[in-house]
């Protein structure tokens, strides 16, 4: 065997159990995927109907007229709506990275603790934060009750009003996320900062610069692309959010705090509209994609070496 | 300048403007005030939680409804009984690791190899594998799901005798892209030098990847396998469809099981003594392993 042919052999041999892995598990269920959107398919047998646009159709009907049941809009809305509070821990997570590369005292506390959430399973943290926040014997009401605050302590999972951005529990469960992911952003912040040269800051920090300024002015600009790749990432989960609301809402108390990801769940594994389903899916992927690529262009800066 | 380290030096912020002095110093030293009051929030929301979660495991139900703030009079060593045994917490607990050691070995060592390939041998293709695989990245979950949830019916991985099956092909093969993506670049740093001297001194590309690149890339692989591992540990809308039987699920499915039955649970002493069993390993993993997480993000691809 020429040296060539042994190199091909090895490289082979080392690749492709992992190509034949990920092609038939991720890649080739990932093009079905998109395949079954133009069908009409219960998933009970192989037998399904070549339906064209349909189900893109009825997505579309769906949107543009909402009834009463299934309400597009309002679930698109949640959705966007939590991905404000994406936005908020990755600008919190930077803020508490900043601080903590200033050396406070408890730093090192401060970077232990923040980080644990993100290694809690989400169905953990849903317990956690539904016994803390229990209307009657959790740790913030009776809190409050005990010092006298008796109205500050609300029903905080409760779903109960009228307008969709109005319920309480939605609310509550952004500032969970905001809770769990936090400690994640400051992490990779914190990694990142502590890279950037510290004769930057001393510089601009003689030139007069407040410890602030030279934050946002100096060390925000040479993180740049991190801080673009967390958005971008946050962009590309916008419509892909389930765990929390499903556990804490769905599987618990049974009352829809609906984003669009638990409609198409509901639609498969619920109603067996599978292609239906997978349209949804689909338009998902492809309004992500365009996003992801809006906000990478949108977010580019001339990139500065250090 | 010694005592400045846990307050924010003013000095040379004013030093310039000296009839701003005063003002500007007072200002950033109650920027400075409001930040700290704001980290040690934060640090509340997370240990005050945990620790109340942990002292309520050792009450009585009655002491719970009576007082959640007070301390246990007598600690309930019967409620860790009690959810180790009524609550399967056991179970699911070695479902967990058993399904999570077994993708995450599995995913390690496809993807190691895999990535070296890709970022060290010259196959000519090796640009175009990179973006095949990171494809993978961009593709979302739930697109995969309802296909991967029919072939692993057909292949009858979702049945009483798939057992785990479902779910440790689905995390090995899911968590290729990041792999290879991120073990890609570490491979890329390392010198070319080791290689070429151990295959002059006769090793064959086999031993120079096992005996040689694989343990100079070790402290990327633990990174990369401990990210692997929380998202394979923690997984659940995949487990949730693909499980049924009680006894083949892992920690996710329990611990959601446990929250459905907080609903109408009488015993809350022993569910929250429940709770604390399955957050165990994940303290001992976090002990071991935080200081790592942090310095690890830096060695990979993740620095801009």
């Amino acid at each position: 065997m020429s040296v060539k042919t042994q190199r091909y052999v090895f490289a082979a041999s080392f690749l492709l159990p992992a190509v034949i892995l990920y092609t038939v598990f991720v890649l080739y269920p990932a093009v079905q995927g998109l395949e079954i959107s133009f069908y009409k398919w219960s998933g009970l047998s192989m037998n399904r109907t070549w339906v064209g646009l349909a189900n893109f159709e009825r997505f579309f009907r769906e949107l543009t007229s909402p009834n009463d049941f299934f309400n597009i809009r309002n679930y698109l809305g949640r959705n966007i709506f939590i991905f404000c509070f994406s936005l908020a821990s990755i600008f919190l997570g930077l803020i508490c990275a900043a601080l903590i590369h200033a050396k406070p005292r408890g730093a090192n506390l401060f970077r232990v603790t923040y980080f644990f959430p993100r290694v809690l399973a989400v169905p953990a943290i849903a317990l956690l934060w539904s016994m803390v926040l229990h209307p009657d014997y959790g740790l913030v009401n009776s809190g409050l009750r005990a010092i006298g605050l008796e109205e500050l302590a609300k029903p905080w999972w409760s779903l109960q009003e009228e307008m969709p951005l109005q319920r309480l529990g939605v609310w509550t469960m952004g500032f969970v996320g905001v809770w769990a992911a936090l400690g994640w952003y400051m992490i990779l912040f914190l990694a990142t900062i502590q890279n950037v040269p510290a004769e930057f800051t001393e510089a601009a920090m003689i030139d007069g610069a407040t410890k602030a300024q030279t934050f946002f002015l100096i060390v925000v600009p040479l993180i740049w692309e991190t801080l673009r790749t967390t958005i971008v990432f946050a962009v590309m989960g916008m419509f892909f959010v389930f765990d929390l609301a499903f556990i804490l809402f769905e599987q618990v108390s049974n009352k829809n705090s609906d984003m669009i990801a638990h409609y198409y769940y509901w639609q498969a594994f619920g109603a067996n509209n599978w292609g239906y389903s997978s349209a949804i899916v689909t338009v998902m992927f492809l309004i992500t994609i365009a996003l992801t690529i809006g906000t990478f262009f949108a977010l580019k800066r001339e990139s500065v070496q250090y | 300048m010694a005592n400045t380290t846990s307050s924010f030096p003013a000095a040379p912020v004013s030093r310039r403007q000296s009839g701003s002095l005063a003002l500007s110093s007072v200002m950033s030293k109650i920027g400075w005030i409001i930040a700290q009051v704001f980290l040690w929030i934060f640090f509340a929301s997370v240990a005050f939680p945990i620790i109340w979660t942990i002292m309520t495991s050792f009450k009585t139900s009655r002491e719970l409804f009576t007082n959640p703030w007070a301390l246990p009079a007598v600690p309930q060593i019967t409620n860790y009984i009690k959810a180790w045994n009524e609550m399967k917490v056991g179970t699911y607990f070695f479902n967990s690791v058993f399904v999570s050691f077994t993708s995450l070995a599995i995913t390690m060592l496809l993807g190691s190899m895999a990535a070296y390939v890709i970022a060290r041998v010259n196959i000519k293709i090796n640009r175009g594998l990179y973006f095949f695989f990171l494809a993978g990245w961009l593709i979302p979950y739930f697109l995969t799901f309802i296909p991967a949830w029919f072939l692993h019916r057909q292949l009858g991985t979702i049945s009483k005798d798939g057992g785990h099956l479902a779910l440790i092909i689905q995390y090995s093969a899911g968590s290729l892209p990041f792999t290879i993506f991120f073990l890609y670049a570490f491979f890329k740093t390392l010198p070319r030098e080791l290689e070429e001297s151990a295959v002059i001194d006769g090793a064959n590309p086999y031993q120079v990847f096992f005996q040689v690149m694989l343990p100079l890339a070790k402290s990327g692989i633990l990174t990369v396998g401990i990210f692997n591992f929380i998202g394979i540990w923690n997984e659940y809308p995949w487990a949730l469809v693909t499980i049924s039987r009680d006894e083949l699920k892992t920690l996710p499915l329990g611990l959601a099981n446990l929250l459905q039955r907080s609903q109408y649970q009488t015993d809350w002493g022993a569910m929250f003594a429940g709770f604390v069993l399955t957050l165990v390993p994940t303290f001992v993993v976090y002990a071991i392993y935080q200081s790592r997480l942090t310095e690890g993000i830096t060695v990979g691809a993740l620095k801009g």
